[in-house]
């Protein structure tokens, strides 16, 4: 088994929903393992410089909602953008790396939910305690959940990872790295997938 | 003859090589023309954003990069120019002027003003370095001596930066196909699925 493609994403990322639900798929066709790495944006962006996308002037704003659906449609993906989007995700983030710790499989399966829960079932993640009800559906203890995205040691677990996320060139969501290469949106993965089955061009 | 799709390009744009290859088969494949439109995307960008926003280091290293990737997939030639931003004001022109008399000629024109300076590196500003590409498909030396005052080129030129305006455009390049609009070159792929699904409809 060759090294596992990292995914790094933020919870609140449209793009990384739809790019979370193939991900799997394309690694497992190329023998890979997939390593999640939740971020937040808002730091990566203070960095970059750069502004969400429902941040932009109106018409581009309104077209990156009208592409978040069209996008989800063509793969079969229920999307329906949250009220009040876009939510902290903070929480989430904090989860996930406190659920990896536990176990790495189930905390993948918590990736998936939790996407599910903000973006197909309008559940606000914002909120501890409906993170850690969604840590509970992927088999993990409620209560140690919320004590986990408390713990301060999980806290700077996630600094640390978004830290590394910047270091290493992540300035968006999702970004994908295959070794020293990285590709940006879910718009790459027909790309991923290539570059995984040549080694590259 | 169902209408033509519209293609709102800016040469500086390395995006714009990579569409101008794509394209051409796709709608050819619905039965479809393309209507070439140049653009001078700063006139966008300014009445978006006032003063051009610029991108963060890291983003235009990465840009670079995927746009190479991107055409190294499709075996399109694409280099990073020496020069670069290019300012294609003449050559804009030019094709606005040829197009009165053949829009086919015009869109070859603009089709070989990317291949020389995004296949092959060269600058395409100045009347001397267009001259061999103007040449090469029979362009009279007058028409290129003449287009950069050519006042119903210039009219032309500017019509065509309002309409992408009103048409929803904020980057290019971007496409109009029966009314939806698309942003990049990573949406020919679904443009091509999206007409499918017209016609079968």
């Amino acid at each position: 088994m060759s090294e596992p493609i990292e995914f790094f994403f933020d919870f609140v990322s449209p793009y990384g929903y739809i790019a979370s639900e193939r991900i799997e798929a394309i690694a497992a066709k190329a023998g890979r393992k997939v390593v999640w790495r939740p971020i937040l944006l808002g730091a990566v962006f203070k960095v970059s410089g750069a502004q969400p996308l429902t941040n932009l002037p109106p018409i581009k704003s309104d077209y990156a909602r009208h592409d978040f659906e069209r996008s989800a449609r063509q793969v079969g993906l229920a999307f329906k953008l949250p009220p009040g989007f876009p939510h902290a995700t903070v929480g989430a983030a904090r989860c996930f790396y406190w659920a990896e710790e536990k176990d790495a499989t189930k905390a993948a399966d918590f990736v998936h939910r939790c996407y599910r829960a903000y973006f197909a079932q309008g559940r606000d993640i914002s909120k501890n305690d409906i993170v850690a009800e969604v840590a509970g559906e992927a088999g993990f203890s409620r209560d140690e959940a919320l004590a986990g995205m408390n713990d301060q040691r999980i806290k700077d677990r996630l600094k640390a990872a978004v830290d590394d996320a910047i270091a290493r060139g992540v300035f968006g969501s999702p970004f994908i790295v295959i070794g020293k290469e990285g590709f940006w949106g879910s718009d790459r993965l027909e790309q991923v997938a290539e570059w995984l089955r040549r080694g590259g061009w | 003859m169902a209408e033509p799709i519209t293609f709102f390009v800016e040469f500086s744009s390395p995006f714009a090589q990579i569409a101008a290859h794509l394209i051409g088969p796709v709608a050819a494949k619905h039965g479809r023309e393309v209507r070439w439109r140049p653009i001078w995307l700063a006139f966008v960008f300014k009445a978006l954003y006032g003063d051009r926003v610029a991108q963060p280091p890291i983003k235009i290293d990465y840009i670079f990069r995927d746009a190479r990737r991107f055409a190294g997939l499709y075996g399109i030639p694409f280099v990073k120019p020496a020069v670069f931003p290019l300012d294609g004001r003449i050559a804009r022109r030019l094709c606005y002027r040829i197009e009165r008399e053949s829009p086919a000629k015009a869109a070859a024109f603009a089709k070989a003003v990317l291949q020389a300076y995004w296949g092959e590196g060269r600058e395409m500003r100045s009347v001397e370095q267009l001259r061999g590409v103007a040449a090469g498909l029979g362009i009279a030396d007058a028409d290129l001596l003449a287009a950069e005052s050519d006042e119903a080129a210039k009219a032309a030129e500017r019509r065509a930066c309002e309409d992408a305006l009103a048409a929803g455009c904020f980057g290019a390049p971007y496409f109009i196909v029966d009314g939806e609009p698309f942003w990049g070159a990573d949406r020919i792929e679904h443009i091509d699925r999206w007409l499918a699904r017209r016609m079968a409809a």
